[in-house]
């Protein structure tokens, strides 16, 4: 009987927020449509569809697809939209009523009722990947720019970070004080063992990656801004070593030998392959009372990602390679979920009872019937609410990068999987930037430029 | 009283006509009713704390002003052969620096203190321009479009800090008038900016 009363409730809700969010791209459209028969279309919607045009992660996702199709200005102009939002959100005034309207409803209604403005990860590599855009288009200065700005852009998230978690001890004591323990995950939740996987245990924080620092030397290097700059490309390089000692394999030279010398050129191969852990809001449904009404935690969590790659090798006629992952959104995303995960806990406990407390009057002064339709009202309410809380889906869930010498006008084969690619690379030329986007298994897109 | 009226009526009908007719705003305006409006260029202009155009024009005009007084303009023999370089943006912005540059070069020419060789664009180190000196000597036709006397580079930097309550932005753009051949910095200055932004205690 509870069983089938609350399937029932999950239908309702499922519907009505399909209904609800009926005109928008969903999160499953947009996964489950990057192949390269429906990638166009994709993206023709994603850029149509105006209904989310004032949400961040919206831009973020229109810009990374605009950047695997190749348009780089166009992706950079996409980009710009979702720093204006977030640098409006970062610079709000100190009491800002919108972020008292959210606090309260996330506090009461549903972890939903906040607006995404994106974790400190997707912070970092949104200049990251735009900083690529730029390269791409041959404009270094401006790639550096967006480096420096990834740089600077970790300090709000700092800030915003230890405000959380001051905001999660109070959230904690206040559901101390009603009598529920906060401090274990529930079993039921799906991530629960994820996010104590040694990997994510073992990350040194959840917003600076050794992909975006080991770009940062590379285009400070190319830029020739490397010493005007104080070293920053340098200091770069280092903080990339730090985070992941496997990114020395990245440089590779060739043997010197005054035959190869005349001919070498650099390659630098970037490798962006997948989509990352898609956001969602976990409801745990639980029966109160008599077993007619119930109430849900709901906690963050992520749908796994999608169309990753396991295995990138590149050969030249010189060499063989084997480029580190360098960017792991996925570690980045449950190590950001395990740091926030108590207070996320705390406050759904204390959504969880404060629901329950309303539905209990409801079911007090109407009955059974007022009782259920009081959980349902909930239920309906905060799946809405939840539905439209989105992250950044189409940030790429790996990176590689790979930076060797060759020789001018030679091929180099990629195997990402099981897929193989060659191109032949241009002559006469320093050096060049090859950039893969690796969508699906059936979508690899490979776009170069010369310097 | 008919008459009257007709002649009442006429006139509602040719003004409307006369109205409909005549452009907008008066002869020679189109757009008349837009929200477009002229504005003073060289008014202050602080909209955000980025570098605006209140920031280009003060640096132009510092800088300008600056190396005209150097002595290896000033009392040069004959306005000497003056090469434009790069000036790096090293700051957090998008600044398009050749809008710097260009604004420079324009009050330089301007002066008659020194004439312009063409841009060598995207070259900003001195060897560079050494070699290419060596280089187009070989060629005599070329040795005079080559040869400067003097390269102008430089650099745009900021420092941004913010907190809670106010963000600061400091700017400083520096040139440098170097000799080619020896790689002597003869004159150097700089522009400092400094904006500060402070937060509302309250708002929405």
């Amino acid at each position: 009987m509870r069983n089938s009363l609350l399937k029932v409730a999950f239908r309702v809700t499922f519907f009505s927020s399909l209904l609800l969010h009926a005109s928008t791209l969903t999160t499953n459209q947009l996964r489950s449509n990057l192949s390269l028969n429906n990638f166009q279309t994709t993206l023709a919607s994603l850029s149509s569809d105006k209904s989310n045009e004032g949400q961040f992660w919206y831009w973020l996702n229109l810009a990374r697809l605009q950047q695997a199709n190749g348009d780089f200005s166009t992706s950079i102009q996409s980009f710009d939209t979702a720093y204006a939002i977030l640098d409006e959100y970062e610079n709000r005034a100190t009491v800002s009523l919108r972020n008292i309207g959210a606090f309260i409803g996330s506090s009461l209604m549903s972890k939903g009722s906040e607006t995404y403005y994106g974790k400190g990860y997707e912070r970092t590599l949104m200049h990251t990947l735009n900083a690529l855009n730029y390269m791409m288009l041959n404009d270094f200065e401006g790639a550096a720019v967006e480096m420096r700005r990834m740089e600077q852009r970790q300090e709000f998230w700092l800030k915003e970070s230890e405000a959380k978690l001051k905001e999660a001890s109070e959230e904690k004591e206040k559901a101390r004080r009603q009598g529920n323990d906060t401090s274990r995950i529930p079993t039921s939740y799906s991530l629960a063992s994820m996010l104590e996987d040694e990997e994510v245990r073992n990350l040194v924080n959840n917003y600076q990656d050794p992909f975006s620092y080991t770009l940062s030397s590379i285009i400070m290097d190319i830029s020739g801004q490397g010493a005007a700059s104080g070293e920053f490309g340098e200091v770069s390089l280092k903080r990339a070593i730090t985070l992941n000692p496997d990114v020395s394999k990245v440089f590779v030279k060739l043997p010197n030998s005054p035959l190869l010398k005349k001919n070498k050129m650099d390659v630098t191969l970037i490798v962006l392959a997948g989509e990352a852990p898609a956001l969602k809001i976990e409801k745990i449904r639980f029966p109160l009372f008599n077993g007619a009404n119930y109430t849900s935690v709901d906690l963050t969590s992520y749908a796994s990602p999608i169309n990753d790659i396991t295995t990138l090798t590149v050969t030249t006629d010189q060499l063989k390679l084997q480029p580190p992952r360098l960017l792991k959104t996925d570690i980045m995303a449950y190590k950001t979920l395990k740091d926030e995960l108590p207070g996320e806990l705390a406050k759904s406990v204390v959504r969880a009872t404060t629901k329950a407390i309303a539905t209990k009057q409801a079911s007090d002064h109407f009955g059974n019937l007022g009782g259920l339709v009081a959980s349902l009202l909930f239920d309906v309410g905060s799946t809405y609410a939840d539905s439209g809380f989105r992250n950044w889906e189409m940030m790429p869930n790996s990176g590689y990068i790979a930076k060797f010498e060759a020789i001018n006008n030679s091929t180099v084969t990629l195997k990402l999987n099981n897929a193989q690619e060659s191109f032949i690379l241009p002559s006469n030329k320093k050096g060049t930037i090859v950039l893969i986007n690796y969508l699906t298994p059936d979508n690899i897109r490979i776009n170069h430029v010369s310097y | 009283m008919k008459t009257i009226a007709n002649i009442s009526v006429s006139i509602t009908i040719a003004a409307i006509l006369l109205n409909g007719c005549a452009p907008k705003g008066g002869a020679g305006m189109v757009g008349y009713d837009s929200n477009v409006k002229y504005g003073d260029a060289k008014a202050v202009e602080t909209v955000t704390a980025d570098f605006g155009s209140t920031d280009l024009q003060s640096t132009a005009e510092a800088l300008t002003q600056s190396l005209l007084e150097s002595r290896y303009i000033a009392k040069a023999q004959q306005p000497p052969k003056v090469r434009l370089r790069t000036v790096n943006n090293m700051t957090y912005e998008h600044i398009d620096t050749k809008a710097i540059t260009d604004k420079i070069r324009i009050k330089l020419l301007k002066s008659g203190a020194v004439r312009f060789l063409a841009d060598t664009a995207n070259l900003n180190q001195v060897n560079d321009e050494r070699e290419l000196t060596a280089s187009a000597t070989a060629i005599k036709e070329n040795k005079a479009m080559a040869d400067s006397d003097f390269i102008i580079t430089g650099n745009v930097r900021s420092i941004k800090k913010a907190n809670e309550n106010v963000q600061d932005v400091y700017y400083n753009v520096s040139l440098e008038l170097v000799n080619p051949q020896s790689g002597e910095i003869v004159w150097a200055d700089e522009k400092e900016i400094r904006k500060v932004t402070a937060k509302s205690s309250v708002g929405w």
